[in-house]
């Protein structure tokens, strides 16, 4: 249909008005002398081919929409928010479904079982000991001395009054930086 | 030839499914119908066939659009060949088909007589030609193809007040453009129909 043809086309209430003066149109039956001058018009004949190509496109339609083939290609036309909410909510039942199930257990209750294991235990024992070093100066004083120190340290209880004198002699003594003490047991028994 | 009592719809159905002998019973049933009212519409030969070629293509592939319950299948298939025909116009800047001059059959008649006829035939394909669209599909499916008005009414979907008024109107200009070769003056029928 042209444009010019589509302004011509009536509107709706205009055509309902014009409908409601057609009741008093002539009835189209009655005109037959121009009815008969219009069969006048003869229509050509359809090429001879027509027939045939009309059965071939027939053939290639029903080839081309075989089950299978229909199945597979046919589409389907679908509004695009419509098809992003359906890919929305695939999505979402997709992730729940493949989701790993939580397997929840109820058992009737903990049993704790009780497991001694002996695990043997390395103690170290820790001596640390002070010892003064006796200087040069008040080495060659208290030499002569040292016969009576080894006596008093040798039996520092009974002999109570040396041991006093001997306390103020290692005020002099310096500490060493290391000491490796070797403990021998027995030897004070 | 496929029984003649089987329903149409089933002739459609069993077309869909491939049945080849029921298309052919359905296409030779309408083929001329469909062509004639497609060459009418638009003057030319070839886009006639092409038309009726996607007629009965779009039956067999659009099967869910027709129900018999609500119009027969050959109102169905005119209804459809309207819509082509349209979608034509609209692809194609409508003048004056050059085909309408073709030859009519030849009625085995005397050559003057042949020539006459071809000539009036032309006459009348120019008269309808220049009506507007909407005119021309009405004259065409009531005066060509014998249709009611009410079964005019449904394929070119107005009340059947609007297909007499166009009816009419189409008439008017019909008989102004083949004057020459009515009996009556076309000015004096024009003249009384306005009266009325």
């Amino acid at each position: 249909m042209t444009d010019e043809e589509k302004k011509k086309q009536p509107s709706q209430p205009i055509s309902r008005g014009l409908s409601e003066s057609a009741q008093n149109l002539p009835d189209p039956n009655e005109d037959l002398e121009l009815r008969t001058l219009l069969r006048q018009w003869h229509l050509p004949r359809s090429s001879s081919e027509f027939d045939r190509r009309v059965l071939t496109a027939y053939r290639d339609q029903v080839s081309r929409d075989a089950v299978w083939k229909r199945f597979f290609f046919r589409s389907i036309p679908i509004p695009l928010p419509v098809a992003t909410a359906l890919v929305l909510v695939l999505a979402f039942l997709g992730s729940r479904t493949l989701r790993p199930p939580v397997v929840r257990l109820q058992l009737p209750g903990p049993v704790p079982q009780v497991v001694q294991v002996e695990v043997p235990i390395i103690r170290e024992k820790i001596v640390t000991r002070i010892v003064y070093r006796q200087s040069q100066e008040t080495k060659n004083a208290s030499k002569g001395l040292r016969n009576d120190t080894v006596r008093s340290t040798a039996h520092p209880v009974s002999k109570g009054s040396r041991s006093s004198q001997l306390a103020i002699q290692l005020a002099d003594f310096e500490p060493v930086e290391k000491i490796q003490l070797k403990i021998v047991k027995g030897v004070d028994q | 030839m496929m029984d003649r009592q089987l329903p149409e719809h089933e002739l459609v159905k069993r077309s869909r499914l491939g049945e080849e002998r029921a298309f052919l019973e359905l296409y030779l049933r309408h083929r001329d119908h469909v062509f004639g009212f497609a060459y009418r519409m638009l003057g030319e030969r070839g886009a006639a066939e092409d038309v009726t070629q996607d007629c009965f293509l779009n039956l067999v592939r659009q099967i869910d659009r027709f129900d018999p319950a609500q119009a027969s299948l050959g109102t169905y298939l005119y209804a459809m060949t309207r819509n082509l025909c349209y979608k034509r116009f609209r692809g194609v800047v409508e003048e004056e088909a050059s085909e309408f001059l073709e030859d009519p059959e030849d009625g085995g008649n005397g050559p003057l007589i042949q020539l006459l006829q071809a000539e009036l035939s032309t006459q009348v394909a120019r008269a309808v030609a220049k009506l507007p669209a909407l005119q021309r599909e009405v004259v065409i499916l009531f005066e060509f193809e014998g249709l009611t008005l009410a079964e005019v009414a449904v394929i070119t979907k107005v009340d059947v007040g609007a297909v007499k008024s166009r009816l009419y109107r189409a008439r008017q200009h019909l008989r102004n453009a083949l004057a020459p070769y009515l009996k009556r003056d076309s000015v004096q029928v024009a003249g009384r129909n306005e009266n009325d």
